[in-house]
């Protein structure tokens, strides 16, 4: 049977092995994930599990308050209202438009009516046809002038140097 | 589903799905974080800092979640208090340099401590909780029992146990 022991036995016990403890202490063990301390709040974890979380908040007992905070709010403790602006902030992290590929559309060109390759032919062959009769006529004209007795006059007048107020010029700036 | 929350979509980057996670958690993660961090701008920046984290690289925080190992409030007020000590953290004013301070203050008397031998496994994990529940935290045993989810006749033994140890262990050395 061992003797009970008093309370500042038990305290000076206790800071013995802290300082033990603290000595001897190799590398901080690594904290946690979030998952297995929300799992050990609620009590979810096998003995074994709960033991390795255990371990940890016995060197790290400020964390503890955080266990119990999530357990409290397990519980449905009541939350606070954010500002409208926080929430905007927050919900801005992610971008309304989708990701998603839009195709390109191709706009399909209207089949040309037969109306419309009618009037274009139309008008190229109207083109056609006036311009042959305009060289044909072009070219007759210049057939009467080179062989009818009028047409030396004419063609002189209108292929030789000019006169009048012009010739004067001409003289003057031929010297 | 978890809390009625699509996990899929929402990591999927559905706009809807976020924002409607944003306004049903948000105040979750404030009331979580209102011990530790000035009510205000500072408690909004910690909760856009939770998020950000959240939504970040993909998700792959949020990714991790599992609602199988616990609640979604459970593990988000985990996450939300983890944030807030790591942005203290960060936030802390820097230490002053080591050339700042006067030669004499450092020097360092060559005393060598021999490391007290203690048994790794001198005390079961959550016998150092229960310890440290007890002598750091001030916490009496009820409280103990309702954090560790067992009956405070558990705790008293585990306790008396633990000094048990320690007495046989210490109680050579310290006389």
């Amino acid at each position: 049977m061992t003797e009970p022991m008093d309370k500042a036995e038990e305290i000076a016990l206790w800071r013995h092995w802290r300082r033990a403890m603290s000595s001897a202490a190799g590398e901080a063990a690594p904290a946690p994930d979030p998952l297995l301390l929300a799992a050990y709040a609620e009590h979810r974890l096998s003995e074994t599990a709960a033991e390795q979380v255990e371990a940890w908040l016995a060197v790290n007992p400020e964390a503890l308050a955080d266990v119990l905070a999530a357990r409290e709010s397990k519980l449905g403790q009541p939350s606070v209202q954010p500002p409208e602006a926080a929430l905007v902030r927050a919900m801005g992290l992610v971008p309304g438009v989708t990701s998603e590929v839009v195709p390109f559309r191709h706009t399909a060109r209207p089949a040309l009516s037969w109306r419309i390759a009618m009037g274009r032919v139309a008008v190229a062959a109207s083109l056609l046809v006036v311009s042959l009769l305009g060289f044909t006529l072009g070219t007759d004209a210049y057939t009467n002038l080179l062989n009818g007795g009028q047409s030396t006059a004419l063609g002189q007048d209108l292929f030789d140097a000019p006169a009048g107020i012009f010739s004067s010029l001409g003289e003057e700036t031929s010297s | 589903m978890a809390d009625d929350i699509d996990l899929a979509s929402l990591t999927a980057g559905d706009k809807g799905a976020w924002d409607g996670f944003v306004r049903r958690y948000a105040g979750l993660i404030l009331s979580a974080v209102r011990n530790l961090v000035r009510e205000g701008t500072e408690a909004e920046d910690v909760l856009q800092e939770v998020f950000v984290r959240l939504c970040k690289d993909d998700f792959r925080l949020l990714k991790t979640y599992d609602p199988a190992r616990a609640g979604l409030s459970t593990w988000l007020t985990i996450v939300a208090r983890s944030t807030t000590r790591d942005v203290q953290r960060r936030h802390r004013p820097p230490q002053s340099a080591l050339d700042d301070v006067p030669e004499r203050l450092l020097a360092v008397v060559d005393v060598h401590f021999e490391p007290l031998k203690l048994p790794k496994d001198l005390l079961s994990p959550r016998q150092q909780l229960v310890l440290t529940l007890l002598y750091e935290r001030d916490m009496d045993v009820a409280e103990i029992a309702k954090t560790l989810g067992v009956d405070p006749q558990t705790v008293r033994s585990t306790h008396h146990k633990a000094m048990l140890k320690l007495r046989a262990h210490f109680g050579p050395e310290r006389q």
